[in-house]
């Protein structure tokens, strides 16, 4: 896939698009929207889910490295401190739950395309392969809408 | 989101995804920059009715200007149309926004200007709406006298002469709701993030010296100028001097129009469209 928007995340040149705006306009103010950044090969994603989460969310499809290989934990940490994602949902790998055990503050929650066997501290929906991911949009909204847990004190 | 650029991070939204799918394969579709009119608004009133409209067709980008809306304040020293046009700039190169079609308004359309006229590669297209080439007060002093009598004649020599929180405040009171010919709810002006300061430094300093005219002249890109008639802010013989420098300019105009135009007149946003497919 061709660069789209790109940027500087540490040493190595992301390409990224973007669906859905952040912030949208209410009758005297601004909704702030969920970031939902789906990680890796977009296209199969691009109909189907990736704009039915875009109804509800800004969606942010983050291509792998431009070498071919998955995208490492600095790699989406540089990333999203380039662009001030504060806490999106993660769509994507094993490299969303890897890099929510490393920094759980900046998670909101993740979309698994895997096995998510043990008990985490996060919100998680798993699939076991994309195919079921794409087949579930109606969940896959329904979960990024749902209101966070309370964090314990 | 924001994204550092030189010394400031700059706020931007996006709506449309630059990939859509196109029977098996993704197509790109072009970009439309927006810069906002100002000083001292920011991008706002951009996500009612014109970056609605152009969804379909591109990938919106909306830009909050340095000292803007959610971009970094700054300082006052560094707000004028190089800076902010160099901004631009930055934040075309920073996230590989290659060729976009830039849309300003008023003061957002001499920023364009600025930007096209330093770098004539970086805009695909220009669309200026309500732009002028240089501010000449008692043109617009006039322009609001007939539209709103004596007391906005007044209230707009003040805000021009003497730029101060004072005659900012009556501007907005008498001046402001000529702006538009269409009545606006009240959402438009509590969801922007006003910058006053920024509006009082451009009038009291730069505003009243830019020229564009002779830079004009070296805008290569193809120019959509929108304009109003009836515009009070940005007056048609302002909008007329900067058409005749610059040298692949179509014109359209609008009898009623005012500087609202995207809100009042949904033929311009037709014409974007338009000039976005062709």
């Amino acid at each position: 896939m061709g660069a789209v928007v790109r940027i500087l995340a540490g040493d190595v040149e992301l390409s990224f698009d973007v669906d859905g705006a952040q912030l949208v306009p209410t009758d005297l103010g601004w909704a702030e929207r969920p970031t939902a950044v789906v990680l890796g090969e977009s296209t199969p994603y691009r109909e189907g889910l990736g704009p039915a989460l875009a109804r509800v969310a800004q969606v942010v499809y983050l291509d792998g490295r431009p070498d071919g290989g998955g995208l490492g934990i600095d790699d989406l940490l540089g990333f999203l401190d380039a662009l001030e994602i504060e806490r999106p949902v993660l769509v994507g790998g094993s490299v969303t739950v890897d890099f929510a055990t490393r920094h759980p503050g900046r998670v909101a929650k993740v979309v698994l395309v895997g096995d998510a066997a043990e008990e985490r501290g996060y919100p998680i929906l798993a699939f076991a392969d994309g195919e079921g991911l794409r087949a579930a949009t109606d969940d896959v909204v329904a979960f990024v809408l749902e209101p966070e847990p309370e964090v314990a004190p | 989101m924001r994204i550092q650029v030189d010394d400031v991070r700059l706020f931007f939204d996006v709506d449309g995804a630059k990939l859509r799918p196109a029977g098996e394969a993704l197509e790109e579709v072009p970009t439309v920059l927006i810069l906002h009119a100002g000083p001292g608004l920011d991008h706002a009133p951009y996500k009612e009715t014109l970056g609605p409209r152009l969804v379909d067709l591109a990938q919106v980008v909306y830009l909050d200007e340095r000292g803007h809306g959610r971009s970094d304040r700054s300082d006052a020293a560094s707000w004028n149309l190089t800076t902010w046009a160099t901004d631009v700039k930055g934040f075309c190169d920073r996230l590989g926004i290659e060729r976009p079609i830039i849309l300003g308004q008023g003061w957002g359309a001499m920023i364009a200007v600025r930007l096209a006229a330093l770098w004539p590669d970086l805009p695909a297209k220009l669309v200026l709406a309500g732009p002028l080439a240089r501010i000449v007060p008692d043109r617009s002093i006039a322009v609001f006298e007939r539209l709103g009598g004596a007391a906005a004649g007044e209230a707009a020599f003040q805000f021009y002469r003497h730029p101060s929180e004072r005659t900012v405040a009556d501007f907005l009171r008498v001046c402001f709701p000529l702006l538009g010919r269409t009545e606006r709810g009240p959402g438009t002006l509590l969801r922007a993030q006003w910058n006053f300061e920024a509006l009082i430094q451009w009038q009291l300093h730069e505003g009243h010296v830019v020229d564009l005219r002779r830079e004009a002249a070296r805008v290569t890109a193809p120019t959509l100028v929108l304009q109003g008639e009836d515009d009070p802010q940005m007056p048609l013989v302002g909008a007329l001097e900067l058409v005749d420098e610059l040298p692949d300019a179509r014109l359209v105009t609008y009898p009623l129009g005012r500087h609202s135009l995207f809100h009042d007149e949904p033929a311009a946003a037709d014409e974007v469209r338009e000039w976005v497919r062709s």
